[in-house]
């Protein structure tokens, strides 16, 4: 692999020319109050984010302060400093819903994540690579089409896809939630692989090919390894997208101890009868937890995936 | 060699991951060797799924060939789940069911009729044939009622006591009702934090029901044509225009949206609120006191309360339902097992079923009793001589219009009784289906 461009070595750059000293009296000043300048647009810049930040973040910090909160004080409270703190909401949070313990609906959580995470990596980064590097009948036709089920909103397909799975009695188990990701049906992950693969020299997979590489062992040697910062923004959207997905939860299971957290969350407040605020809160930042962890560690990623697959925005 | 080891982890992998979702799958399946598989459903927190769990339990050990398979959801939730149900032919065995809803499904044919088991496998002898009535949907039973609720004035006697004022007798009327909201709202002016006599009664529906009753009118026909004018609606909200200007006397709406979901009065801000009796329990809990008392509703230009049970919650079987005999077994279970009675309690109002009503003990000084001893009273009192209004189809799509969009509107004087009235009326030809 010896395509790489060649370097230049054993040249300096060009020394610059020397300034006249009135000139150089000149630039200086202007430096300066270009600097002050600098300096007020710098001090408005960061208190306008701080301001905004602070914003944004308060019903954060507002929810995990409430968590320590007696129920009783929660509702109706905008200040952020609880009066009285207490551990009793996690310990109610802890204790589940109707018998059905928290780590059970945590789990059931972490199973569709870990396994959409899964399932999308596998699967459209191959489907990704077909329409990238094969040159098969159809490929345009193919690819619009994927880029259109982009544009279906869920609520359109939900009715008869439930339809579908539950003729195939697939309904209250994870494979309605599983089986798209496993089988690429997430377009925009297909489609954000393929703008990354587009970006690849195709001079690799041709090297490849010349000792002798079929599309599997150039798929897997040359391609995945090179997808990493992309295959980390699919998992990061995948996981998060799955950890709160509600909806989709909601229609295809039935039994309570299949449930993920976003449905155990709805269950401590009900109008019908007792609402119990305090676990909510609590039960809200166990569920929060993982996510924020998980956005902290590959946050680094989601940038760096989303600007090499030139997608903008 | 290593591309093949790779390989192979990968496969591993995969079949891994499909042995595990089949394995998620394969617990769908109903009744196998003789037995039989229920699906039974309800909404509600926590502590209606520990008893209902509980109480399904014992109706397992009764009846040995019978399984059942429970689940929940809250409200809302529930409703998107059975509307898709419902899409898919797939509506669970036994489940809960509202009376707002009841014609939508028993219109579409969605439920099965009890007519065939009732007085086989279910008993309905013990229950009121009124109440009973409110189940019916084109002549067919189609639900049973739980338990009964009735409207109910809610007040915070300690609160009220704090005051240095005293709440009004059984006996008062609207406009005795109006005065205390005044006295109140003055009296609670220097108190920290501010405390208001009450929320604007004229914006709760069921009150303008109950009021409508009060005139001799029964709201909508069998057919859902409206039996009250523009004029009536009008007449009831302006009945408390006094206390809306020059001062604003009720609970300010403001503050209301700054405490939802809890209200004015169960963030102890307000001495009084309308609601259904069998809520004491959210109210008290979210109070946090237990002294929550219950009184009827203000006395009608006859001199008559003119009150009505209701349906608390009904209990309904899924047309697709392949084991109706047992379905209605299990229904007739909760309904009239008093074990199970004592496991629930009233948590799904007063029990309708008058044998458990007798055989149910109840804990002296708590909520429950409170709530059988107000039924029981007004019962006396002569209170109860209506009948609940019928609820066409459409009623919680006009009733939620009514207490959620105009009120709020309302609320804050952003329309004048005539546009409330106006619009309420242009909505409501949309929603009742004629």
């Amino acid at each position: 692999m010896s395509n790489t461009t060649p370097t230049l070595t054993g040249e300096t750059p060009p020394p610059a020319p020397p300034a006249a000293e009135d000139r150089s009296v000149q630039a200086r000043a202007a430096r300066r109050k270009a600097k002050v300048r600098g300096g007020t647009r710098t001090v408005l810049f960061h208190g306008v984010t701080w301001a905004l930040g602070i914003v944004m973040l308060y019903p954060g910090v507002w929810m995990l302060l409430s968590s320590f909160r007696p129920t009783n004080q929660i509702i109706g409270e905008v200040g952020l400093i609880p009066r009285e703190t207490t551990l009793d909401n996690f310990t109610r949070a802890f204790e589940g819903i109707g018998g059905v313990s928290f780590w059970t609906f945590f789990s059931n959580s972490m199973i569709l994540a870990v396994g959409s995470v899964v399932g999308v990596c596998l699967s459209c980064s191959v489907a990704a690579y077909a329409f990238a590097r094969i040159e098969f009948p159809g490929r345009k036709l193919y690819f619009g089409l994927m880029i259109g089920t982009l544009l279906l909103p869920f609520h359109v397909v939900i009715i008869p896809q439930f339809i579908m799975f539950n003729e195939l009695g697939w309904t209250d188990s994870y494979i309605p939630l599983l089986i798209g990701k496993f089988l690429a049906a997430e377009a925009f992950f297909v489609f954000l692989m393929v703008q990354f693969m587009r970006g690849v020299p195709r001079e690799l997979d041709e090297s490849a090919r010349i000792d002798g590489a079929g599309h599997g062992r150039i798929y897997w040697f040359i391609m995945l390894p090179l997808m990493r910062p992309v295959l980390a923004t699919a998992s990061i959207f995948a996981f998060i997208w799955s950890w709160n997905d509600f909806l989709a939860p909601l229609i295809y299971l039935r039994s309570p101890d299949k449930y993920p957290l976003p449905l155990m969350l709805r269950q401590f407040s009900d109008q019908t009868s007792i609402s119990d605020y305090g676990a909510q809160m609590a039960a809200a930042v166990l569920a929060l937890a993982p996510v924020i962890i998980f956005f902290m560690l590959f946050q680094r990623y989601i940038v760096d995936g989303v600007a090499t697959s030139g997608l903008k925005g | 060699m290593s591309f093949k080891k790779t390989a192979l982890r990968g496969l591993a992998i995969a079949v891994a991951g499909s042995l595990a979702l089949t394995a998620c799958g394969s617990d769908g399946g109903s009744g196998d060797g003789g037995n039989v598989t229920l699906k039974f459903t309800w909404w509600g927190g926590d502590e209606r799924a520990s008893r209902y769990e509980q109480a399904i339990k014992l109706f397992e050990d009764e009846n040995p060939g019978i399984k059942v398979q429970t689940s929940f959801a809250a409200f809302p939730d529930y409703w998107t789940q059975r509307s898709t149900d419902a899409t898919s032919g797939e509506l669970p065995d036994v489940f809960q069911m509202d009376a707002s809803r009841l014609l939508e499904y028993a219109g579409s044919g969605l439920l099965l009729g009890f007519d065939d088991y009732a007085g086989n496998q279910l008993d309905t002898s013990q229950i009121d044939a009124e109440l009973l009535s409110s189940g019916e949907a084109n002549g067919e039973l189609v639900a049973i009622p739980t338990g009964t609720n009735t409207l109910t004035l809610m007040y915070n006697p300690d609160l009220i006591e704090e005051l240095g004022l005293e709440i009004p007798d059984w006996d008062y009327t609207w406009d005795e009702y109006f005065a205390f909201i005044s006295e109140v709202t003055a009296a609670g002016a220097d108190h920290s934090p501010r405390v208001y006599g009450a929320d604007d009664p004229t914006m709760v529906w069921w009150l303008f029901m109950q009021h409508l009753v009060q005139q001799g009118i029964e709201p909508f026909s069998e057919t859902g044509e409206l039996n009250f004018t523009e004029d009536d609606m009008r007449e009831f909200i302006d009945s408390a225009a006094s206390l809306r200007a020059p001062d604003d006397q009720f609970f300010p709406a403001e503050r209301t949206e700054q405490l939802d979901p809890l209200g004015g009065f169960t963030n102890g801000e307000a001495v009084m609120e309308f609601h259904w009796d069998n809520f004491i329990h959210n109210y008290s809990h979210d109070l946090g006191s237990d002294n929550v008392q219950l009184m009827p509703v203000p006395t009608g230009a006859d001199g008559q309360k003119h009150m009505f049970f209701k349906p608390t919650m009904q209990l309904s079987m899924g047309a697709n339902t392949k084991h109706p005999e047992e379905a209605a077994l299990l229904v007739d279970f909760l309904i009239n097992s008093p074990e199970a009675g004592a496991i629930i309690g009233t948590d799904l109002g007063v029990p309708a079923s008058a044998e458990r009503l007798d055989a149910l003990e109840i804990e002296p000084g708590s909520l429950d009793e409170r709530v059988i001893e107000y039924q029981q009273r007004a019962r006396d009192e002569g209170y109860m001589t209506a009948t609940v209004p019928f609820q066409p189809e459409g009623f919680g799509a006009v009733e939620t219009e009514y207490v959620e969009v105009l009120a709020a509107e309302f609320g804050f004087y952003r329309i004048d009784t005539d546009t409330f009235v106006q619009r309420w009326f242009s909505e409501a030809g949309n929603h009742l289906v004629r």
